[in-house]
């Protein structure tokens, strides 16, 4: 019963960091609700795949390659298709947009890899080693995407409070325009932000490709667990997120563990569903 | 002069579509019937999306219902195949008027990840229901010949765009979605009724989507989770809508159409370039032609009708 929740909480944290991302576009750039995130974190981890069995690397060192790939390819995405849309104030437009992109990138993978299902974690060399804590074992690889995911967090956090961009990015999220008044060129604010939003995306598809296996088709899927975070951390808080993500991730190792995967999957859209119908402003609030 | 041409095009076009099936080979009857079902579909996202504003992404989850509640009751239970797909389409509006809470508690956005994710609650559903053999599905009830699909099709097609024309043509109706769709904070302020309204729009289209989803499975013959829930529905409904364009009547069929077009040319050979290339005609035309196709082609036919 421990190590189930103990499990729970430690794959919560790539869901905490799924939604962190999410909601930082969300309330970074104007409202837009992204359809691509899945993809994204799909993308993050079909890279990592394609360089760890290019160059033989472990694929944690494959962070360090894939990265700034998709930064660079969400930079561009927000600045070439996304600012003009969401300038307009269309949001219905914004999100087809969002979801045109989410099928472009989604069928490339799938061109360029096939449907097959994969995982990441036959790679390492340590995937197979357990710690023992008294009576519980916990596989190494939990262990280090906890950390690791836990560190990420912490440290958008500090980037966002204590660096420059991080407080143009905030100033952005609060009114582009007087941001703009500042000096900020608010169409690079939201590209970086995007970039960032896409950082924690393919840590997370990393992260996740660890522990489970995926497919280019699983970005949806990735889409819904960023949805749930979101609706229980509430927008833009970056606590807020990464305990919503440990909720899920506790609710789901449980439901796993007693009923079976697709009743997890049931039970927690179901719990999305009430928790719109009673409180839709999330557990935490709205605060940034 | 105008308005008897435009009469007789329209008698033409239907004429021909009524006797298509004897007068043309198998091929371009299998093609019209999937550019019907693709024209309902798209027309009753465009009630929903282009009328009311609400943006509705879990379509797919009513058309997946309809299929399994088609297979339910005409495999399962044996019933008549007319009664059952009134029953799937009634069963698919009895269930969205239970989820109608998303109407009125979450707004914009919010509601369009809200009935994605209804539509993958229904998904997980089907995937644990063993009466419907879980995650491997089952059989559905065909029939052999395709004139019945060809027919059917046609008169959803004529079903769905006669409401979405019921619906814009009551002058007061119409004032009524505009102003719901451009801001319904305001219009509720104003007097309208604004959730009575979305309702009806929300529950005519998730009957018709399950009539069309219980078409389409019993043409297939066999359904899983996975083909039913897809969210390949939704996405082709609303690529067609933008492509021809949005709050107009012929936009959505000439949407499907060019849909309809790139999917027969390029299913059989890569099947993931027909994806892409809605991904991308999606994009470009959301990109340069904002409000669809329509908009540029409707002078030109005026110009040669009058």
């Amino acid at each position: 019963m421990i190590d189930i929740i103990l499990m729970g909480i430690f794959v919560g944290s790539i869901y905490g960091m799924m939604g962190l991302g999410f909601s930082l576009i969300f309330t970074g750039i104007r409202n837009l609700l992204n359809l691509s995130y899945g993809q994204i974190c799909i993308l993050g981890s079909c890279l990592s795949l394609m360089f760890v069995t290019w160059l033989r690397i472990d694929p944690l060192l494959s962070l360090v390659i894939v990265l700034p790939i998709v930064f660079c390819i969400a930079y561009i995405m927000q600045y070439i298709f996304l600012n003009r849309v969401v300038l307009k104030e269309e949001h219905g437009t914004a999100l087809l947009t969002t979801l045109g992109l989410a099928l472009i990138i989604e069928n490339l993978l799938l061109l360029g890899m096939g449907p097959d299902v994969v995982t990441l974690s036959a790679y390492a060399s340590y995937s197979l080693l357990y710690i023992e804590l008294g009576s519980i074992n916990l596989p190494l690889s939990y262990l280090i995407t906890f950390f690791a995911s836990l560190l990420a967090c912490i440290a958008l956090y500090v980037f966002l409070k204590y660096t420059y961009i991080g407080r143009a990015i905030r100033a952005t999220s609060e009114s582009y325009l007087h941001a703009q008044l500042f000096g900020v060129n608010h169409k690079k604010t939201f590209a970086i932000t995007f970039g960032l939003a896409g950082l924690m995306a393919a840590m997370s598809g990393i992260f996740a490709g660890f522990i489970y296996p995926f497919t280019p088709t699983y970005g949806f899927y990735y889409m819904e667990m960023a949805f749930f975070v979101l609706v229980i951390g509430g927008m833009g808080s970056i606590k807020g997120s990464f305990v919503g993500g440990v909720i899920l991730g506790v609710i789901r190792s449980l439901a796993c563990y007693y009923l079976g995967l697709p009743y997890a999957r049931f039970i927690g859209n179901i719990a999305i569903l009430i928790m719109l119908y009673i409180k839709p402003q999330g557990i935490f609030g709205w605060k940034v | 002069m105008n308005i008897n041409k435009t009469v007789c095009l329209i008698a033409l076009i239907s004429l021909i579509l009524l006797i298509a099936p004897l007068a043309f080979s198998r091929d371009i009857t299998n093609f019209l019937t999937f550019f019907f079902l693709y024209s309902a579909m798209s027309h009753m996202l465009n009630l929903l999306i282009g009328y009311t504003g609400m943006i509705n992404l879990g379509f797919h989850g009513f058309i997946g219902l309809g299929g399994y509640m088609f297979a339910i009751s005409c495999t399962i239970w044996g019933l008549n195949p007319l009664v059952s797909f009134l029953f799937s389409g009634a069963v698919c509006s009895l269930i969205a008027a239970a989820a109608s809470f998303l109407i009125y508690k979450i707004r914009g956005l919010y509601f369009a990840l809200g009935t994605i994710i209804l539509a993958s609650a229904f998904n997980a559903w089907f995937e644990i229901w063993t009466y419907t053999g879980g995650g491997y599905g089952m059989p559905v009830t065909t029939f052999i010949d395709p004139i019945i699909f060809y027919y059917g099709g046609l008169v959803i097609t004529a079903i769905s765009l006669f409401i979405v024309y019921l619906f814009i043509r009551a002058p007061k109706l119409r004032l009524k979605l505009m102003a719901i769709a451009d801001d319904d904070m305001a219009a509720e302020v104003c007097g309208v009724a604004v959730f009575r309204t979305k309702f009806y729009c929300w529950v005519i289209s998730s009957f018709m989507a399950g009539i069309i989803g219980s078409l389409w499975f019993s043409s297939f013959g066999y359904i899983t989770p996975k083909s039913a829930f897809s969210i390949s529905w939704t996405l082709i409904a609303l690529t067609s809508l933008v492509i021809g364009g949005s709050r107009t009547l012929v936009g959505p069929i000439i949407g499907a159409f060019i849909i309809t077009l790139i999917r027969q040319f390029f299913i059989v050979i890569l099947p993931h370039v027909a994806p892409l290339l809605y991904g991308a005609i999606l994009v470009i035309v959301l990109f340069l032609l904002p409000k669809g196709v329509w908009k540029y082609i409707e002078p030109i036919i005026k110009r040669l009708l009058s």
